[in-house]
């Protein structure tokens, strides 16, 4: 069933997030409910990371894991992952709104939609990075926090930092598609 | 060529042929032992018989997921259990409100409510109609010693009679008419958000979401396309639109348990979801350890726990607890302080 | 040219003394981006006439005598001039609902219908801006040499811009002449003044005020919005834990915020984020939310801006917690 239309999804490009440069300014939120596929819902997040003690906020979009915890516990079969490494919002007429995903992601991505008992996250702009352009949040994002492209032109910006894909929960290693910047020798983000 | 019956599952197959047998019994067993079978109908009802086949079979298989066999353990559990009576009223209301009107979608779209609304109500309408007459469980007869007196038989028991030419008379014999617009104004109300919804049109596949409404487009068309030949045309493309018609709604039946129909099947389970979290809530709320507020119900995190070790994923901590405690803000803060302290110990915040 | 004029704040007070009687404002919310707004309030009531245009309802358009409904820039013609004093040409993309009108028609309307037409002869919005090119002729941001033309053709144009061949002045200064008596550049030192509300017995707290991320100004667009109301639908009182603790604040509690010129309550959001001696409240608000009901309306001697940010408040906590951020009542104004 996992028959997609054929596309031009351009794998050369990467994304690379560094949550740490966000300002918390919310434009990656505005822009997202531009994507077309969300039906002007915003799927990233954008939240304090601990307001009591510091003004530090944090951007979080769809890792797009390799063995996607959502999409296991789904009890409806209504996220799937494509050949490109996108992981898609729930099938409207599969989801059964019960919110196992938004539980088990370790990233905490998944949004229910109580109204209409779906769930809905960030599938990567899939109706524009299958036409080879960017995601929506990537273009707008003034501080750098959020970086779609090439990996080598990263490297050039960000000399003292490492793409890290791989991620520690715990006992859980998880991989994904998504990088999140590390500095310099960093095989992975342990985060807990 | 024979690999496929050594995947089949076992289980699920046993499920399947039961509920084949059992449809062929009640076919027996409604029609009188066939004697109010209408052999017209021979097709159709090689096809219901292989839908329910393929519809059991897929929905075992489906049944055996861990996430969804725990739902479903819970819910049957539940309602047997003394605690159920008092959602009776909720699971109700929620079926007339959720089933049968779908009013979930609306939030989603009004256009996208009332196409699907008009779909499932024509499809749910034609078959309470077709798979009766299929099996041979209704049939009509003229009442003995009358032209005009029309009986209508349930199981071979006389239920009701009517008119010929009367009110009832004409809605009865063209309520698949009637289902046919229906499903016909629906289906274009959804084909036309897939022709404009940019969205939709990034993600649509022509196997998932395109032939279904072609399909329903065609089986209605056809289905009018009957009573127009036999009214205004004297029957002369009888032939063609019969077994055109015939066709189409076989395909639409041996489709059901592969694509997108068989979301029917599964959305009752919607239902569940709903009794769950009321009753997760009654029993107690889970607190998020980062920010301190209720975000799930215990008993959902804690079952969570159990299918995500069943389905190889392990998110106990060290130091106990899980990452599945944390509410997703939880998380994400987890994350983005983790990162943080990796970049303050390097020294170097950018570049 | 005419003369300087009033500035806001100035202008308000001279309402106040009863020196102006009659105000045509033009997106004007006084009563919440402006100092000690009760003061404003007794102004706007003692004036005569009073006409509001705005592209919303705003808050202080409640105490005018007629509501004109201008229009968003998305809907009129114009320039703008960035921060980089690049002047970009900004084109209309829808037309202005219903019976709203563009600013520019209304003033000239107004001008017509008031007999002084002759001065406002325009017939589209490039003759303004003309008008604009021959009276800023000859100063330091001279717009002589921009043309509608040269901004569209070149994507904008610099000011100093002072002839019509002149390319505009992407960079200021890069010739070191520097528009100062004997062209040199200058540091100003600015001395030091101490603010006029300095703490006390009485009013022992230093109150400063300011912006959230998701509001904007007075809030007559932001307030309105919904996906900019949710991340912060009410002001809070952010205030240092110590100093929450010297009065046992604690985290949501409403706490009543008294100064010499008003008093309001808002919920107390307890962060290590802002000094000890210091309490933080966002402005955008209207009605018993207001923090410039607080403020104090001393202006600085050179910009006049109002000093929004120091005077001296007493809290009060009244031991009741807050209920959750209420959404809905987020545009209430009174």
């Amino acid at each position: 069933m996992a028959s997609e239309p054929v596309k031009n999804f351009n794998q050369e490009m990467e994304f690379f997030v560094d949550m740490q440069r966000c300002i918390g300014c919310r434009a990656c939120e505005a822009a997202c409910a531009e994507c077309e596929t969300n039906g002007e819902e915003p799927m990233i997040h954008v939240n304090y990371v601990d307001r009591a003690h510091s003004v530090q906020t944090t951007v979080q979009v769809c890792m797009h894991c390799e063995d996607p915890a959502c999409a296991n516990v789904c009890p409806a079969d209504a996220i799937a992952k494509d050949s490109n490494g996108v992981v898609h919002s729930a099938n409207t007429s599969l989801c059964i709104g019960c919110s196992n995903c938004v539980m088990a992601c370790p990233f905490g991505v998944p949004k229910k939609m109580e109204a209409a008992e779906l769930m809905m996250k960030c599938n990567l702009c899939y109706d524009r990075t299958s036409i080879g352009k960017k995601p929506m949040c990537a273009t707008v994002c003034p501080s750098g926090a959020l970086y779609f492209g090439p990996r080598e032109e990263i490297q050039k910006k960000r000399p003292h930092s490492t793409p890290v894909n791989t991620f520690k929960f715990g006992n859980q290693t998880v991989n994904t598609k998504v990088y999140v910047m590390m500095p310099n020798g960093s095989t992975e983000l342990r985060v807990h | 060529m024979f690999r496929i019956f050594y995947s089949l599952n076992r289980k699920a197959l046993i499920n399947a042929t039961i509920a084949m047998l059992l449809a062929i019994a009640l076919v027996y067993v409604g029609s009188r032992d066939l004697q109010n079978f209408d052999a017209a109908l021979i097709a159709y009802l090689f096809g219901t018989i292989f839908a329910v086949f393929g519809i059991m079979y897929r929905y075992s298989v489906w049944l055996q997921r861990p996430p969804t066999r725990l739902y479903w353990r819970r819910t049957w559990k539940f309602v047997f259990s003394k605690r159920f009576f008092p959602y009776l009223g909720f699971v109700i209301q929620q079926f007339v409100k959720n089933i049968m009107f779908q009013r979930f979608i609306y939030p989603r779209g009004r256009s996208r409510w009332w196409g699907h609304f008009l779909l499932a109500t024509g499809c749910m309408l034609a078959f309470m109609v077709t798979i009766p007459l299929t099996f041979g469980w209704i049939h009509f007869t003229l009442q003995p010693g009358t032209l005009d007196i029309y009986e209508a038989h349930v199981f071979g028991f006389h239920v009701a009679e009517f008119e010929l030419g009367g009110f009832i008379a004409f809605n009865a014999f063209h309520i698949l008419n009637w289902c046919s617009l229906l499903v016909i104004v629906g289906a274009v109300l959804m084909m036309r958000r897939r022709i404009k919804n940019g969205g939709l049109i990034a993600t649509q596949t022509f196997q998932d979401d395109w032939m279904p409404l072609i399909l329903l487009q065609a089986i209605s068309v056809t289905g009018l396309g009957l009573t127009f030949d036999y009214s205004f045309m004297q029957g002369k493309t009888f032939e063609f639109m019969s077994v055109t018609h015939a066709i189409t709604v076989i395909l639409f039946l041996v489709w059901i348990p592969f694509g997108k129909f068989f979301h029917i099947f599964q959305r009752p389970a919607q239902l569940g979801t709903n009794v769950y979290r009321k009753e997760g809530a009654r029993l107690g709320m889970a607190v998020c350890p980062h920010t301190g507020h209720e975000f799930a119900t215990q008993l959902h995190v804690n079952d969570l726990k159990k299918v995500t070790k069943e389905l190889d994923f392990n998110f106990d901590l060290e130091g106990g607890g899980s990452h599945l405690d944390y509410s997703p803000e939880g998380k994400r803060a987890a994350l983005a302080k983790a990162q943080f302290a990796a970049r303050e110990q390097q020294g170097q915040f950018f570049g | 040219m005419p003369g300087k004029g009033l500035s806001a704040y100035e202008l308000v007070e001279a309402i106040h003394r009863g020196e102006i009687k009659g105000l045509l404002s033009i997106c004007f919310n006084p009563i919440v981006s402006l100092p000690n707004n009760n003061m404003v309030r007794e102004a706007l009531e003692k004036l005569e006439y009073y006409v509001a245009i705005d592209f919303f309802l705003n808050d202080t358009a409640r105490h005018a005598d007629v509501v004109l409904a201008g229009a968003l820039h998305e809907e009129e013609e114009g320039t703008g001039t960035t921060a980089e004093g690049r002047v970009v040409k900004i084109n209309p993309v829808v037309t202005p609902p219903g019976d709203a009108r563009t600013d520019a028609s209304i003033i000239i309307e107004l001008a017509h219908r008031l007999g002084a037409g002759d001065k406002f002869p325009y017939k589209k919005s490039e003759d303004i801006f003309n008008e604009l090119r021959v009276a800023s002729k000859g100063g330091t941001a001279d717009y002589f040499g921009i043309t509608y033309e040269k901004i569209v053709k070149n994507y904008g144009v610099f000011w100093p811009c002072p002839s019509l061949d002149h390319p505009g002045t992407p960079r200021l200064w890069e010739d070191r002449k520097f528009a100062t008596a004997d062209g040199k550049a200058h540091f100003n030192p600015a001395p030091y003044r101490p603010p006029s509300e300095p703490t006390d017995k009485d009013y022992p707290v230093v109150l400063t005020t300011g912006r959230v991320v998701s509001q904007y100004l007075s809030g007559t667009q932001t307030r309105r919005i919904g996906r900019l109301v949710d991340p912060y639908p009410e002001p809070l009182l952010e205030i240092h834990p110590s100093l929450a603790q010297q009065y046992g604040i604690k985290d949501r509690e409403i706490v009543k915020v008294k100064t010499r010129r008003g008093e309001a309550e808002f919920p107390a959001q307890v962060v290590t984020t802002i000094r000890k001696d210091t309490v933080f409240i966002p402005y955008h608000w209207a009605g018993p939310k207001s923090a410039n009901q607080l403020t104090i309306g001393t202006l600085d001697p050179i910009s006049k801006m109002p000093e929004f940010k120091v005077c001296a408040c007493q809290l009060i906590p009244t031991g009741v917690q807050a209920p959750p951020s209420s959404e809905s009542k987020a545009y209430q104004s009174a």
